[in-house]
């Protein structure tokens, strides 16, 4: 009955042995060894003992799911954020990490997910960014010309010209920049995170081959990617993480994608036990939500789906592969590169406009930033509860406080929520602000419910009231589409999972079929029958 | 040259070298006494206070981050009473001793803006506002009353040479461009616009963003020094009081001479120009008779008509962003 996972594993190996045969790998000091890196934020863990060794001359791969502690990890070696504790080593010294200053200083050097360039200053200063003298001479800049267009020759992007602005360049040309302003620092740990996402297949085979040569010379590097076909076609070793701690190594030699893709996802049985209640439902015919040749952002793939009235739709995918746009896109806040998109609430499909005429027609969106989008944290509960649903409150365009406060109690007996003393909003705690948010919308009546990742940060307990929650409005005849990050969430609660990459939905999975490896694995981009059928 | 002469032909540069040219031409026809070998000098003298105050806002907008310098204008007004009031009434009347003390007091003051900008990490507006208050009120405090004298060297440069034709009041222009022009050698320019371009590529690329916040500001109170002496050489004396205009007018000038007030971008040159604007259009008006009350109407009208302009002219550029969410 319960399979613990951890039982299975390799013991985790420390240094991350590779399939290369060089022996002298074994004698000289590895190029970083990181040693027990813990990051809490505030009471979130999100890098729990993190330990990573990278020798000289090798790529290792950094792997995990959302929220697996990757980004804190190389945030901390780009000493973006200082660890609460733990050393870094850098070739056998011990290397402070306070600024980024110090990390470029002894040799790492990290392209960033997000592409962070400056804009409105041309390529070549971008190149040359933060590295050198900041003097300009002519020497100098018939120097930095020269080595700026070597690199860009190396990453296949000569057509990228030095004096352009860099907002004239399209996010692929950005990315390179990016990747070659790292590449000048000759850094002695080049960490690429997510840095492949935008680079057609030219331009990434042109930085894979420089990143080997680069190796050859004895550079090493952190290598995050989500794609799995890139990390096996790159990597010596892969470190794989999860929950904010490391939880197994490999090397080349010994890991294939169903392997890693386990690793990563940390479950070997199949289905847990845990109870569903989606059979006990009835799904009616009546369709509430249909993509025709729906495109999310220009250039990524065009897909059909339909939703039905009582069924609970996840929405999943790494971060950023186009799950939030396509939530935002049904509430009318994103709007489509392409294609069509309808949705009911109450009434008949109708195609989405914007979002006033979605809340009129019953379709209601709670954002993911409750913070900043959901509500109005020093107002009071009641308001924060009324004030989108105020017209029901109003006698002759006067408010009567006394009809929000009945109203109030009805709804909130519905979500389970208890007013306590406490009347502001901002000191409720996390579930039970989602509580008021999701409460509030109740009024609205609505037919089609837009969860942004509504379980964020909200305690185990809260968490399964929401569950039964959604389960009961699913119940009552209203379609709940909702993005989530949590593997468990989406394996228990979903009647049907839609998981998104590269801005399309690349995999379609009915409850039955949800488990965990077949969400990482479709969160990698591959097919589940690639490797984990041997596994069952 | 050729392609750096299409892109400028289509940038907000264009817009208000045309504007200035234009309002030149005008004014030349209309008032031709102001612009005779005797009134040139007296004409670019008034003028010169302001162009520096504009000029001396440029570099702190540049740095981004709602990056701007209210205290500008008194830093003007303080470096004034501190020539007139404290250094020539003690004797120091050189221009060796005065020049590099203004220069340094203006730097100063412009540093400690900047640190409080930078390191406490408040918002520019409010701690500028703030150093507005203090640096117009300190004015008051070191000397109370207008009055004093400025050295003879002070006389010089209002004169003019080339008969008439070259304002000697000019030199302190100059001087201010060539510090800009060294900022720029030196790339601590190109670092103040990569900050304000994006300050965290900068941060992540190892730029020290604070420090270098703190030199655009302190270059900014330079150059007001700069002004300071400028407007000690208009008004002949010290006056507490005279400064604190300039401050309003100074970013009038940078947002009509191009510079985006979200940093950046931008030039010396566009700001001086709006300055310029700014003086001419007054001339124009006072040469035409239209009741000087007035005068703030027009500047205003004009002032959301070019940045309007300009803001069609780059959107052109770049597609606009879609509205976030209103949920």
């Amino acid at each position: 009955m319960n399979t613990e996972p951890k039982s299975l594993y390799d013991p985790i190996v420390l240094e991350a042995t590779t399939g290369r045969d060089d022996s002298d790998a074994s004698t000289t000091v590895p190029v970083l060894e990181a040693g027990a890196l813990s990051k809490s934020f505030g009471a979130t863990h999100a890098l729990v003992d993190g330990t990573l060794t990278v020798p000289a001359g090798h790529v290792v791969a950094l792997l995990g799911e959302n929220g697996s502690g990757k980004s804190t990890l190389v945030k901390i070696l780009s000493g973006v954020l200082r660890p609460d504790s733990g050393t870094v080593l850098v070739e056998g010294a011990v290397a402070k990490l306070k600024t980024p200053q110090n990390a470029l200083r002894a040799g790492i050097v990290t392209v960033f997910q997000e592409i962070l360039v400056a804009p409105h200053r041309t390529v070549l200063q971008n190149l040359w960014l933060g590295n050198g003298p900041a003097r300009e001479t002519r020497k100098l800049d018939c120097e930095r010309r020269k080595r700026a267009s070597a690199v860009l020759e190396t990453l296949a992007s000569e057509d990228i010209r030095l004096d352009d602005t860099v907002e004239r360049l399209d996010l692929m040309q950005q990315q390179v920049c990016v990747i070659a302003r790292a590449m000048l620092r000759e850094p002695r740990l080049l960490i690429l995170d997510e840095s492949t996402s935008t680079l057609d297949i030219t331009r990434r085979d042109a930085l894979f081959a420089s990143l080997k040569a680069r190796c050859a010379d004895g550079m090493a590097a952190l290598f995050i990617s989500h794609r799995m076909d890139e990390v096996l076609a790159v990597a010596d070793g892969f470190v794989a993480l999860r929950s904010g701690s490391v939880v197994g190594t490999r090397s080349r030699g010994n890991a294939d994608a169903a392997d890693l893709i386990r690793l990563i996802s940390g479950e070997v049985a199949t289905r847990d036990a845990a109870g569903h209640t989606a059979t006990s439902r009835t799904v009616s015919d009546r369709i509430v939500v249909q993509a025709r040749a729906a495109v999310l952002r220009p250039g990524s793939g065009a897909f059909d789906l339909s939703v039905r009235a009582g069924d609970i739709v996840g929405l999943a995918g790494l971060e950023g592969h186009g799950q939030d746009e396509f939530l935002r896109a049904l509430a009318g806040l994103h709007r489509l590169a392409g294609g069509e998109l309808l949705a009911a609430g109450q009434g008949d499909l109708a195609p989405v406009s914007n979002y006033r005429r979605s809340v009129a027609c019953g379709v209601v969106y709670v954002p993911r930033d409750r913070k900043v989008e959901g509500m109005a944290d020093v107002l009071p509960i009641l308001d924060n509860y009324g004030v989108p649903t105020l017209p029901h409150d109003a006698v002759f365009g006067l408010v009567r406080s006394g009809h929000t406060r009945r109203r109030f109690r009805r709804d909130a007996g519905t979500v389970n929520f208890t007013p306590g003393k406490q009347q502001s909003m901002g000191r409720l705690s996390g579930g039970n602000q989602q509580k008021v948010i999701i409460a509030r919308w109740l009024a609205a009546q609505p037919g089609l419910i837009l969860l942004n990742d509504p379980t964020r940060g909200v305690d185990l307990k809260t968490k399964h009231e929401l569950y039964d929650l959604f389960r009961n409005l699913a119940a009552g005849g209203a379609a709940v589409v909702m993005l989530s990050s949590e593997v468990d969430e989406l394996v228990h609660l979903m009647d049907r999972v839609l998981v998104f990459h590269d801005g399309s939905v690349a995999t379609d999975l009915p409850h039955d079929e949800v488990t965990s490896q077949a969400l990482v694995a479709a969160y990698f981009g591959q097919r589940t029958a690639d490797g984990l059928q041997g596994t069952r | 040259m050729n392609s750096r002469l299409q892109r400028l032909s289509g940038s907000p540069l264009a817009v208000i070298a045309g504007l200035a040219a234009a309002l030149l031409a005008v004014n030349v026809v209309l008032t031709p006494g102001l612009f005779s070998s005797g009134q040139l000098a007296n004409t670019a003298n008034l003028l010169v206070p302001t162009a520096l105050a504009a000029m001396a806002s440029v570099p702190s907008v540049m740095s981004g981050r709602g990056g701007i310098d209210l205290s500008i204008g008194p830093i003007l007004g303080f470096v004034n009473v501190v020539f007139v009031g404290v250094l020539v009434a003690r004797g120091f009347d050189s221009g060796w001793v005065v020049l590099p003390v203004c220069l340094l007091l203006g730097a100063a003051l412009g540093a400690l803006n900047g640190a409080i900008v930078a390191f406490v990490r408040l918002q520019p507006v409010v701690v500028t506002l703030g150093s507005y208050l203090v640096l117009g009120g300190a004015a008051y405090v070191v000397m109370p009353q207008p009055g004093g004298s400025v050295p003879g060297w002070c006389s010089y440069l209002s004169g003019a040479w080339l008969g008439g034709y070259f304002p000697r009041s000019l030199l302190l222009i100059l001087a201010a461009a060539a510090l800009w022009a060294a900022a720029r050698r030196l790339g601590v320019a190109g670092l103040i616009l990569a900050v304000g371009s994006e300050d965290r590529a900068a941060h992540t690329a190892g730029v020290r963003i604070g420090l270098v916040r703190v030199a655009a500001y302190a270059m900014g109170g330079c150059i007001a020094a700069l002004g300071g002496v400028a407007l000690s050489v208009l008004i002949s004396s010290g006056d507490p009081g005279v400064g604190r205009q300039y401050t309003l007018a100074a970013i009038a000038a940078v947002a009509l001479g191009g510079n985006p007030l979200a940093g950046g971008r931008g030039s010396m040159v566009g700001p001086f120009l709006g300055a310029a604007s700014l003086f001419l259009i007054q001339t124009l008006l006072s040469a035409t008779h239209v009741s000087s009350l007035w005068i703030q109407v027009v500047y205003g009208l004009v002032l959301l008509a070019a940045v309007s302009f300009n803001a069609t002219l780059s959107s052109r550029l770049a597609a606009r962003p879609f509205p976030a969410g209103t949920s």
